[in-house]
């Protein structure tokens, strides 16, 4: 209770340090989980509708890609770009762009992966009803995606939970430079490890909190109410 | 008409469908009876093209337009059973236009009570008439139907079978039907095919199976439909 009442005091007290963080934290979080969305659902949706020789393969790398530790991922960009790096002339090392790209590559395969495994089990049922009817093209991947709108809500529900959470990469290739990268889990690192403990309770229920007002908005994404045709 | 030739499917190393030959004649309707497992959904399914044979041919001749397939499982849409119908019919319909075959559909089976329900909140026997609704809503040269009415209770049983057999005096429609109903493949039959591991063991019209039953499957189906 105490810090709760320590986060409520810190926001309200709109401490700049603070606000900074939440900013980029969301910025980060929001942007990453925005553009795997754009990329993981339609690849995850294609392979999971889709019959051809060697997907067995294919899923297997994808789910094993979703494995990835965060900390392997923040290696590879961080080599990719660093000074010396293939990309170090893009000179993105220690930025946010840096830690949205590094949370791209993991938390874009958990969404094609989740995905494809939720459409692989809805999709033989309704395309096999909707080529039966002989609908069009359009309409059946419409009829598909919405069909499926609350598990694929889910998927990038659980891609934005794995990136707010995430602490491993975005350290590296953010480096946890105060008022410019630092997100609320690597502070919360950063203030247990000075002792600070109060502060860094705080930050974690700030951060349960968004994720929470965040799910709650999804929920109505998914919600029943939602009608169409 | 419809020509099946030689088709083969294999599950494995397992021949689950072995059609030498079949020939359907325009307008007519035939029913495929047969123990679970004998080919009858197979054969559906590949008439529909939703699934490949291994091997043979399917031509659909005198007609410019696909066959429509209802599989045995079909799927009610999340939408209202209104816009289930809706979304079977051509864009390009004037809005008047779709209203009446939309409520002409609900009329024809019932489903007037339960056109605002979602379409997978139904039961099993509502799915199928709507499904069955949905799929009639525009005339169809050529009808296949894997069980129609597997789910129906008594009422919903004559009623697709009415609606059925009117659609098909009206539109001149080729049908063909696989069902467990001994009653239903009766009345809706002009030739009965019986299937068994894939292959047809027999056929012909309804009368001359019932009098002269060839095969020890086809003299236990009609003692059953006697009982």
């Amino acid at each position: 209770m105490e810090a709760f009442k320590e986060a409520m005091h810190l926001v309200f007290s709109f401490d700049k340090n603070l606000w900074q963080i939440i900013g980029v934290t969301l910025r980060m979080t929001l942007t990453s989980t925005s553009i795997s969305c754009i990329i993981g659902i339609p690849l995850g949706v294609l392979l999971g509708k889709s019959y051809f020789h060697g997907k067995a393969f294919v899923m297997r790398i994808l789910y094993t890609l979703t494995g990835m530790p965060p900390v392997v991922i923040g290696l590879i960009v961080f080599l990719l770009l660093s000074h010396q790096g293939p990309l170090g002339s893009w000179k993105l090392l220690f930025s946010v762009n840096a830690m949205i790209i590094a949370q791209c590559l993991l938390i874009t395969p958990i969404m094609a992966g989740l995905a494809a495994s939720v459409i692989g089990i809805n999709a033989p049922r309704i395309l096999e009803t909707a080529n039966g009817m002989r609908l069009p093209r359009r309409t059946k991947t419409k009829l598909l995606l919405l069909e499926n709108r609350g598990p694929l809500v889910t998927v990038a529900l659980t891609g934005f939970g794995r990136a707010i959470a995430e602490v491993g990469a975005v350290n590296l290739v953010g480096g946890n430079i105060q008022f410019k990268t630092r997100v609320l889990t690597t502070a919360i690192m950063l203030e247990t490890g000075k002792g600070n403990f109060d502060f860094a309770i705080a930050l974690g229920v700030i951060l349960l909190t968004i994720a929470f007002i965040v799910n709650f908005a999804a929920s109505f994404l998914k919600g029943e109410k939602y009608d169409y045709c | 008409m419809i020509t099946v030739n030689s088709v083969k499917k294999y599950a494995g190393e397992r021949l689950i469908l072995n059609i030498e030959q079949l020939t359907v004649n325009k307008g007519e309707k035939v029913v495929l009876i047969g123990p679970n497992g004998s080919g009858k959904t197979t054969l559906l399914r590949i008439m529909a093209g939703t699934l490949k044979a291994d091997s043979g041919t399917i031509v659909f001749a005198d007609s410019a337009e696909p066959a429509y397939y209802m599989p045995q499982t079909s799927f009610g849409f999340s939408m209202s059973v209104y816009k289930n119908l809706l979304t079977a019919l051509p864009k390009g319909l004037h809005k008047t236009d779709k209203r009446k075959a939309v409520e002409e559909g609900l009329k024809n089976f019932d489903l007037v009570s339960l056109a605002k329900k979602r379409g997978s909140k139904l039961s099993g026997g509502e799915t199928q008439r709507m499904a069955l609704a949905r799929l009639l809503i525009t005339p169809k040269s050529i009808l296949l139907l894997d069980e129609p009415a597997s789910n129906a209770d008594v009422e919903g049983n004559d009623l697709i079978e009415k609606a059925l057999l009117e659609f098909c005096e009206k539109n001149g429609t080729t049908l063909v039907m696989a069902t467990h109903s001994p009653r239903q493949a009766l009345n809706i039959a002009d030739r009965l095919i019986f299937l068994q591991d894939g292959a047809i063991i027999e056929s012909g019209a309804p009368e001359e199976l019932l009098n002269r039953p060839q095969t020890e499957w086809g003299q236990r189906f009609i003692e059953h439909w006697k009982v």
